[in-house]
């Protein structure tokens, strides 16, 4: 006897609550507060330094010398949400959405290129970093140092030019 | 630094009596695991210039870190945390003196501390501990300013000595 009533307890529960599963693939749901889904990548903002290459642990962002560009591959295949990339970014253009579905039939579409042109030493003649970041660097820096022009130079020839400034400065003095 | 403690201390290179004989690259090397951050560069064909971080008053370094990774300690020498560096370069392309240098291994930029952990345990920076020619000089801003302008008045009366001597063995000569 207690079984039916029982089970007429349930039958009551069913019919007050009524259908809580969705038809997922046709019916979106939000996802709850926190969750982490795929980084997306603001190209205005990349300075191209490598930062979040250096951390990522599945590498799944993978930083490239190409002499003249510096190129950043961001492959969503590798990549478990774990946040770092957004936490190392010194200038907050990675960050993580809520978008977890990156079921596709074509693999390229889970590549992010991204290419960045590369500053030229004025000295050496030779590629040595973005050219955002002499940008960024030249804006920082421009409070307390008066003359920026160093900037244009790789830091090799950088080392090469001062100590000729040390060796000069001790000639005429 | 506005105000410099009693801790604050200098770390200067005297040109004119650095000989070039790469010992403090070598004992840099001996310490950090073969990496030198002292390394004697030559310019105009020959004269010895050691060149490591300046320490700077206004570091760039500090001001361009985004994580504040970079900062001063108590004797005025500029440290890297290497737990908050998370390899992004803009020291390096900030310094204007191109001192710092990225870690392939642990991915982090890494650069002169002065001998932090010799300088813990009461010693001083190795490079000014083995300078044989007495080229590094290293202690509060007072007393290395003393040393240089001792030495360099002795220079002068050493020159002063030896001019005479010279005039005089000509005189006797001729």
């Amino acid at each position: 006897m207690a079984s039916i009533t029982k089970r007429l307890w349930y039958l009551r529960k069913a019919i007050e609550v009524g259908t809580v599963t969705k038809k997922y693939p046709f019916e979106t749901t939000e996802p709850p507060e926190g969750s982490r889904g795929k980084p997306i990548i603001d190209f205005t903002k990349c300075i191209g330094c490598g930062a979040c290459a250096n951390v990522c642990t599945p590498q799944a962002i993978k930083f490239l010398d190409l002499e003249e560009y510096k190129r950043l591959e961001l492959f969503y295949g590798r990549c478990i949400f774990c946040g770092m990339c957004q936490e190392a970014c010194p200038v907050e253009a990675i960050k993580l959405t809520k978008d977890f579905e990156l079921a596709t039939t074509d693999l390229k579409d889970l590549y992010v290129i991204l290419e960045l042109k590369s500053a030229i030493c004025k000295e050496c003649k030779k590629y040595f970093t973005t050219k955002r970041i002499t940008l960024k660097v030249n804006e920082d820096i421009k409070d307390i140092i008066e003359e920026t022009e160093y900037i244009e130079l790789c830091p090799e020839c950088r080392r090469k030019q001062s100590s000729l400034k040390l060796v000069n400065w001790r000639a005429l003095g | 630094m506005s105000e410099r403690n009693k801790l604050y201390k200098i770390h200067v290179v005297d040109l004119s009596t650095c000989i070039g004989c790469e010992t403090c690259q070598e004992v840099c090397s001996f310490i950090n695991n073969d990496k030198a951050f002292i390394k004697v560069y030559r310019v105009h064909g020959g004269i010895p210039v050691p060149l490591n971080c300046r320490h700077c008053e206004k570091a760039a370094c500090i001001e361009v870190c985004p994580t504040l990774a970079i900062y001063r300690d108590d004797s005025g020498a500029v440290l890297i945390n290497p737990a908050r560096c998370i390899g992004c370069k803009l020291c390096i392309m900030a310094c204007p003196f191109g001192i710092p240098e990225m870690d392939p291994v642990d991915k982090v930029v890494v650069k002169c501390d002065l001998c932090s952990l010799r300088r813990s345990n009461g010693l001083s920076p190795a490079c000014f501990a083995l300078c044989p020619s007495a080229a590094i000089l290293y202690g509060p801003p007072e007393e290395v300013l003393k040393f240089a302008q001792a030495r360099a008045a002795e220079r002068i009366a050493r020159a002063k000595v030896l001019g005479e001597l010279e005039l005089g063995l000509k005189s006797w000569l001729l």
